[in-house]
């Protein structure tokens, strides 16, 4: 027995196709039908709703009874791999090309550089090179894709920031910090705490999730004592990583750098509060505690 | 420049909508000062080189100005508490690049003030603000004849361009004055500094100034969809509820 399930546009309410699926299929499988008939719209870019603007169905859902559909054009995708690949790529090479090429970006005035900005530098590179080694071998992502014009946005934000906070950390007129190498030294291991925390709860996000599945389970400390921080907070890897952008700016005593951690932070706790809010309603037992990414607080 | 009250003819005025139509009022009168004011100057003018520095310009219309154009600042805030059906952001952008020629740019320094820029700005923004607010205030009460329509949507294709040109001549006297080291340092928070950032007046100028390349044509464009939609709309009765 087959079924018809009548697929509407979710904006005009006008009928898009007709398809015919299997008795037993999911919304993948009407997703798929869907592509048979309209080829450039693949699985990815397509959201099914039951309703023109209720929650958009998962793949997995069965679509027994339902034989109206509503669709919505999600746009060309491109896969999170490759975007985060583009992002974390751009910052490295740039804050590189302003270490290593001085005399191309400010003329060719002599520079010494002073320690802390080797410090910096190599901070930097240690951070973005974890992020992409990260991206390869530890993240298993719950969406393969995202719209394409994400990595333009994304991309204009991290190469921006980069570009800005290397212009001036690299100068030849740079002030080092003005508490000498103390501040220095607070700066270099609160980033490096951040940056192991940061790492650690990466790996152990991994292990939450077998390969090649997307499923979801609630994280809980492990043997790694960075990890204890799940008890407080949902997303302490934002905590972290916040964390490692106030030491850098501490170590480098740098306004930008301060300015991309606000930006950073600002939208790492709205992530933050929108994961904790979906932790919160996908599991009942949700521990009543935990925040969303500075514990105690918010 | 967009403000369009919420209400239509057949609803009675709230509250809101009165101090809406003194605020329209207020500002009408304003900007008719200013024009006034413009075109007396424009009088005295003897020479070309009168006109070419906007001679005694600035110096008469200079606390109208500021009074006036500041006061629009209150449309964002119009905007934003929703008394008017506008976009903040777009409001907000719009009046940022002129009190950024009233406030940062004329008001601090000299050269653009002795500018045909003065002339240019004086002019068009009056013509644009005087139509603007005759019509916001006419639509409130609902009662506006469709000429009034007409040129609040029609004039703004010549009056905006030329208005932008004005606020980039006054911005490029400023930025000319300003690009010797020794002036730009009095205005600007330079390397080094404890802080590690800087701030250099001229670049940012320069920076504004090319900021109209991508933002003119959005706010132009925006005007231009609002023309076709009030002016050609579906049907006539959607046409006076804007």
């Amino acid at each position: 027995m087959s079924l018809n399930v009548e697929i509407l546009h979710s904006k005009s309410l006008k009928p898009v196709v007709t398809v015919q699926v299997g008795s037993s299929a999911n919304v993948l499988d009407v997703k798929k039908a869907i592509q048979a008939q309209k080829s450039y719209l693949y699985p990815d870019r397509i959201m099914l709703r039951l309703e023109a603007t209720g929650k958009p169905l998962k793949d997995e859902e069965k679509v027994s009874g339902n034989v109206k559909l509503y669709f919505k054009d999600l746009g060309p995708q491109v896969g999170w791999t490759t975007v985060f690949l583009t992002e974390y790529a751009g910052p490295l090479v740039i804050y590189l090309i302003f270490y290593l090429r001085p005399a191309f970006i400010y003329g060719s005035r002599s520079v010494k550089y002073q320690d802390v900005t080797n410090l910096a530098c190599a901070c930097w590179v240690f951070h973005y090179a974890k992020r992409l080694l990260e991206t390869i071998f530890v993240h298993r992502f719950s969406h393969a894709t995202m719209p394409i014009r994400n990595i333009f946005k994304n991309s204009f934000y991290y190469w921006g920031f980069a570009a800005f906070v290397a212009y001036f950390n690299n100068h030849p007129l740079y002030t080092p910090a003005a508490f000498g190498s103390l501040q220095i030294y607070i700066g270099f291991f609160g980033f490096l705490f951040n940056e192991l925390g940061n790492l650690s709860i990466h790996l152990a996000l991994r292990d939450l999730r077998p390969a090649g599945s997307k499923v979801r389970k609630i994280p809980f400390p492990t043997s790694n004592p960075f990890t204890f921080l799940f008890n407080f907070v949902s997303c302490p890897n934002y905590t972290y990583e916040i964390g490692s952008w106030i030491f850098f700016s501490i170590m480098t005593q740098s306004l930008p750098a301060f300015l991309f951690t606000l930006a950073g932070g600002y939208q790492m706790v709205i992530w933050a509060l929108g994961k904790h809010r979906n932790y919160r309603r996908e599991f009942e037992k949700y521990p009543r505690g935990r925040k969303a990414i500075f514990p105690f607080l918010l | 420049m967009s403000g369009d009250s919420k209400i239509s003819e057949k609803k009675s005025l709230k509250l809101s909508d009165y101090y809406l139509i003194l605020y329209n009022v207020i500002l009408t009168v304003g900007w008719s000062l200013i024009l006034y004011v413009t075109v007396q100057t424009g009088l005295t003018w003897k020479t070309q080189n009168d006109v070419l520095t906007s001679k005694n310009l600035y110096k008469n219309n200079e606390f109208l100005l500021q009074i006036f154009q500041t006061a629009a600042l209150l449309e964002v805030v119009h905007a934003a508490i929703g008394i008017v059906r506008s976009n903040p952001v777009l409001v907000f952008v719009q009046v940022l690049s002129r009190i950024t020629v009233v406030w940062f740019v004329a008001y601090p320094f000299e050269s653009p003030r002795s500018s045909v820029g003065i002339l240019v700005v004086c002019t068009a923004w009056s013509f644009a603000e005087i139509i603007r607010y005759v019509y916001y205030a006419l639509n409130i009460i609902g009662k506006i004849p469709y000429f009034i329509t007409w040129c609040r949507y029609s004039f703004f294709i010549a009056l905006y361009p030329i208005g932008v040109t004005g606020e980039l001549i006054c911005m490029y006297y400023a930025a000319k004055y300003l690009e010797p080291l020794n002036i730009r340092k009095r205005y600007s928070f330079l390397l080094p500094n404890n802080l590690n950032i800087s701030f250099d007046i001229y670049y940012f100028f320069i920076l504004t100034m090319l900021l109209y390349i991508p933002v003119f044509p959005i706010l132009y464009k925006h005007m231009l969809a609002q023309r076709e939609k009030i002016l050609n709309g579906p049907s006539k009765k959607a046409k006076k509820q804007e």
